[in-house]
């Protein structure tokens, strides 16, 4: 066991070619489907907070279920979308990376529309009426709303990397692991570890939960500095 | 007189109850008018029906005034994640016009100049209400209608609000305050509306209320506010 934290360590300092590239599809991926999911989920999640409409619950209630839903799932649906038999088998994005950005957009856009919702809920109970006393258009509340909520928002965000960076079962399905086109570190880990080749699954681990740890950083470091400034 | 309100068989309903209610009231255009009554009489709900934020179940609430030539300082209005400055130039957004300089003589015009580029969270009380202030007079109001305008601030902040609702005053703006500080009415008011258990009882000069209220209610509101004070 030791010997292969030794080698990961080894590995790491080399800079492997192969970890290198793995870790760049891994974040190109991740972070491609967390800009899309997004752009989707935090208006959604905003027109939700805000919008008295009937059925609103139901939906509340369904969206926070998609937050769970197992990424193999998401996996299996998408696989079944752009399968070449599916409505979208056309576009040949079965085992590209294009294909794992779009199942990874159905696992972030869930989470980030809930957790958004959430935030923002509250925000818009203390400033509706403020709002609405100025006369304020939807679109500039919505706009205002997340702009007050925009620290807080942070944290949907970072769960949404995060959940996207360290899932394995979706892109695994849809990308198929391929090496050297769709191999992400979640993937190759899962792989290295059944072949036996501990070092490179762990110095993966290792880089992992180094981008993990970095983004928590980061988010932490910018709700200080935001905290400071305005309170 | 000009009339300020015509309400007409209007009710507004809130969790299953009346929360106000009148047959024909005409409310005159007179300076500035106070509403007094205990809490729960109707003010506020007063005040957000005249500007539109509620609509009534029933009858007609008729002003000379358009909907945008109304503004509505609250009781309290909490402050954005924001600079003291992005509270006034969020305006934009609601269709008006606010270039940088207009926006800083506002806030010079309350004092808060030096304070424009401060995280509004982090103004005293008087403060917002000062910056409300300000925000209310950037929309260009006819009619501009404080809800408890000095409550909670100090004596001097007190004071400056009170200067600021007499300057509109002079520059022609309706203005119309909610408050449970009767000296303060008494300073300020031209007339004023006594309301009780959500409807208007009383329309009157500050003479007339105080030395001689036309009703029990009147009355006994009276004697427990001088009470208490």
């Amino acid at each position: 066991m030791y010997q292969a934290f030794i080698d990961a360590f080894s590995l790491l300092a080399q800079l492997d070619a192969t970890i290198i590239r793995i870790v760049i599809t891994s974040i190109q991926v991740s972070l491609s489907a967390l800009i899309l999911g997004t752009l989707v989920g935090l208006p959604l999640g905003a027109w939700l907070a805000t919008e008295e409409f009937a059925g609103k619950k139901v939906a509340i209630v369904i969206l926070n279920s998609l937050m769970g839903v197992p990424t193999v799932i998401v996996g299996v649906l998408v696989y079944l979308i752009l399968s070449r038999s599916g409505p979208f088998g056309e576009w040949g994005w079965l085992f590209t990376v294009k294909g794992m950005i779009v199942a990874q957009f159905f696992i972030t856009t869930p989470l980030i529309a809930a957790l958004s919702r959430q935030i923002l809920e509250d925000s818009w109970r203390v400033h509706r009426e403020p709002f609405m006393t100025l006369r304020l258009p939807p679109l500039a509340r919505l706009k205002w709303l997340i702009w007050d909520c925009r620290f807080s928002l942070t944290i949907a965000i970072l769960a949404g990397f995060a959940r996207a960076i360290s899932e394995v079962g979706a892109v695994m399905i849809v990308g198929g692991n391929i090496d050297r086109v769709t191999r992400t570190m979640t993937t190759a880990i899962a792989l290295e570890t059944s072949k036996g080749d501990l070092a490179l699954a762990l110095s993966l681990g290792i880089v992992l939960l180094g981008i993990v740890l970095l983004a928590n950083i980061f988010i932490f470091v910018v709700r200080q500095i935001a905290e400071r400034r305005y309170g | 007189m000009d009339k300020l309100l015509t309400l007409d068989q209007i009710k507004v309903f809130a969790d299953g109850r009346t929360i106000f209610r009148a047959d024909h009231i005409e409310i005159p255009m007179n300076g500035m008018i106070a509403l007094v009554g205990s809490n729960g009489a109707g003010k506020t709900t007063l005040l957000r029906l005249i500007h539109g934020l509620i609509k009534p179940a029933s009858g007609s609430c008729l002003s000379p005034f358009e909907k945008h030539e109304s503004a509505l300082v609250l009781h309290y209005t909490p402050m954005l994640k924001a600079s003291v400055r992005e509270h006034l130039t969020l305006l934009r957004d609601a269709n008006l016009t606010v270039s940088d300089s207009v926006v800083d003589q506002a806030l010079a015009s309350v004092g808060l100049g030096h304070l424009a580029n401060n995280p509004a969270q982090k103004l005293s009380a008087g403060e917002r209400q000062k910056l409300c202030f300000a925000r209310a007079r950037l929309q260009n109001p006819k009619l501009v209608m404080l809800d408890e305008p000095t409550a909670n601030l100090d004596p001097n902040a007190s004071d400056d609000v009170e200067g600021m609702m007499m300057q509109l005053v002079k520059e022609s703006t309706v203005v119309i305050f909610a408050s449970h500080n009767m000296a303060q009415v008494q300073r300020l008011a031209d007339t004023v509306l006594f309301m009780h258990d959500g409807q208007i009882l009383e329309i009157g000069s500050p003479e007339q209320f105080f030395k001689n209220p036309q009703t029990k209610e009147g009355s006994q509101f009276l004697a427990r506010e001088f009470i208490a004070q």
